[in-house]
């Protein structure tokens, strides 16, 4: 199976995006999903390379960004209701 | 008081990369973490300011002989160093004040919550270090901790009212309903930022003026990546510093060149893995406090969730003029008088102040770059003024600051008016005193009537 590339970016990638790399990490052991690498980012990065990855996850609801693959973890920050972020998050990269 | 004081003294005295893990670690279990994930949570902080001086390092021993060349060839007297930011929160951090924020903070937000003068529960717990860092340059001065931890509180409680008096407009244009931003680098900017529009306003033309950032991001959006962004600049530097040297040759003067860009750009993008790794540390801790604050206070009454500024940078006009910022900073770091601070690390930290200063101006692209570009040449000048205090709590915190010649600053965290007006004030400490108590109370009874006000007014409307 092919490793899933994802890009997690947030400003400069040092505080948002750890503590949404922490919850993502999380529960894809709780879901047992394999075969996901999580690399983290900036928002340049994203404006850079986002045809490098399979999905990009932004800490910021990102407005007009380059690409359609960008999906917003605001509600892993929030600490709000996180199902619909994750059944976003497993769509795009067609997990189960 | 005395014993806990002196408790807290020696702690700090043992040095960050000793005290921080101790610290984190108590905070832990304070907050029940499992001890073996609190230990470790603590070490990753350790190891985070073990690396983040090493990059300090790193960028000042390449920095030193560079700046002493181009005073030397040049006549450019740019001699503070920019760490960035992820080394001025492990400064701010590293110090007395540093030690006592986080439960200090969170008491602050409590207290607050709880007598209705902050509608904002605020879990971006490490940002208490922007507190932190006003209050340890107080104490790099004054050497007074009770000064110091009050310049902390003061600088928290009006962030926190900015964060609820701005929460509307951070909903309507940053599109973060229910969520507030109480961090001190984008509140700083708020009152000024204020004031400006208000100006702006009121010259005829300039008023009209409009501009759209979409097209300006997809174009250049990714001239903020760090890896090239801090080649091309080290390599300017190496150029200003090392092309007019008499005696090397050609060879020699293009090898030291490519050596100061490549250093630059490890330096920039070093800095944040090791920054990161502090955070993992940091990260059970925070998460924990996150849970027991929003289950304990969430619940009838409206709250905001206070949010890091990193939320909010997803709009096109933030993005646009952090990267505009750039060009802004370096040009005139050559061109205004008086100014010896050369921007480089902290150059991709620009996009954190613009959330709130794009909230207050309504979304407006020329009046957010305006407004922003103002503060960051003003920015220069108290960047400069405060350098000899941040390297003397740099130094407090030990980090390796070669002795000699040698400042250092953050042009995203160094150079506000907010902590530069703390200084100022702090020269007399009963003047210090008196503003923060005076401007503390109004702010809070002003909130505190607006909230009541809104609260009133909720169940009229449901009535109806």
């Amino acid at each position: 199976m092919n490793t899933k590339h994802v890009l997690v970016a947030c400003g400069s990638g040092i505080v948002t995006s750890t503590i949404v790399m922490a919850k993502i990490s999380r529960e894809i052991q709780a879901r047992g999903w394999t075969g996901i690498e999580l690399t983290q980012g900036t928002l340049s990065d994203v404006y850079a390379q986002t045809a490098d990855y399979d999905l990009v996850v932004t800490t910021t609801p990102l407005e007009a960004g380059p690409d359609e693959r960008i999906i917003s973890a605001l509600a892993l920050l929030a600490g709000d209701d996180t199902a619909a972020f994750f059944a976003e998050f497993a769509h795009y990269l067609s997990l189960d | 008081m005395k014993i806990f004081i002196d408790a807290i003294m020696y702690i700090v005295n043992l040095g960050p990369t000793v005290m921080i893990p101790i610290i984190m670690l108590i905070f832990g279990l304070a907050v029940r973490v499992p001890f073996a994930k609190a230990l470790r949570g603590g070490l990753m902080v350790g190891i985070g300011f073990i690396g983040l001086n090493a990059t300090v390092s790193i960028l000042t021993d390449v920095m030193n002989p560079a700046i002493q060349s181009m005073i030397k060839t040049m006549g450019l007297h740019l001699q503070v160093i920019d760490v960035g930011w992820p080394s001025a929160s492990a400064i701010a951090y590293g110090t007395a004040v540093g030690v006592s924020i986080i439960p200090l903070g969170i008491l602050i937000n409590i207290i607050m919550i709880v007598t209705k003068t902050t509608q904002t529960i605020d879990v971006d717990i490490w940002d208490f270090w922007h507190f932190a860092f006003s209050g340890s340059l107080v104490y790099a001065m004054t050497k007074d901790i009770v000064l110091s931890l009050f310049t902390a509180s003061v600088f928290m409680i009006i962030v926190m009212v900015i964060a609820d008096r701005t929460a509307p407009l951070v909903d309507k244009y940053l599109g973060l309903p229910g969520i507030s931003i109480p961090h001190g680098y984008a509140a700083t900017y708020v009152p000024t930022a204020i004031v400006m529009n208000w100006i702006i306003d009121k010259i005829p033309g300039v008023n009209k003026i409009h501009l759209e950032a979409k097209d300006f991001n997809k174009k250049f959006g990714a001239w903020g990546e760090p890896t090239l962004l801090g080649f091309v600049i080290g390599c300017f530097i190496g150029l200003l510093a090392y092309i007019a040297v008499p005696g090397i040759s050609i060879a020699d003067k293009i090898g030291k060149i490519l050596l100061m860009g490549v250093t630059l750009s490890a330096v920039m993008v070093i800095t944040p893995k090791m920054a990161a790794m502090l955070l993992q540390g940091v990260v059970p801790v925070s998460g924990n406090i996150q849970k027991w604050t929003q289950k304990k206070f969430s619940g009838n009454r409206k709250l905001y969730i206070g949010l890091d500024t990193a939320v909010g940078i997803g709009s096109p006009v933030v993005l646009a003029c952090a990267t505009l910022m750039i060009p802004v900073a370096l040009l005139f770091a050559f061109i205004l008088p008086g100014n010896q601070f050369l921007p480089t690390i902290g150059l991709v930290g620009f996009v954190f102040m613009f959330p709130l200063i794009v909230s207050v101006v309504h979304g407006d692209f020329f009046r957010s770059f305006i407004i922003g570009a103002i503060h960051v040449v003003i920015g220069l000048w108290i960047g400069t003024d405060l350098a000899p205090l941040v390297t003397r709590a740099a130094r407090a915190a030990h980090f390796s600051i070669p002795k000699g010649s040698t400042l250092i600053n953050s042009i995203d965290n160094g150079s506000d008016p907010f902590p530069w007006v703390f200084v100022k004030l702090a020269q007399n400490k009963w003047v210090l005193y008196a503003f923060g108590i005076i401007v503390c109370a109004i702010l809070i009874f002003w909130n505190r009537k607006k909230i009541v006000a809104e609260e009133n007014a909720k169940p009229a409307e449901a009535a109806k």
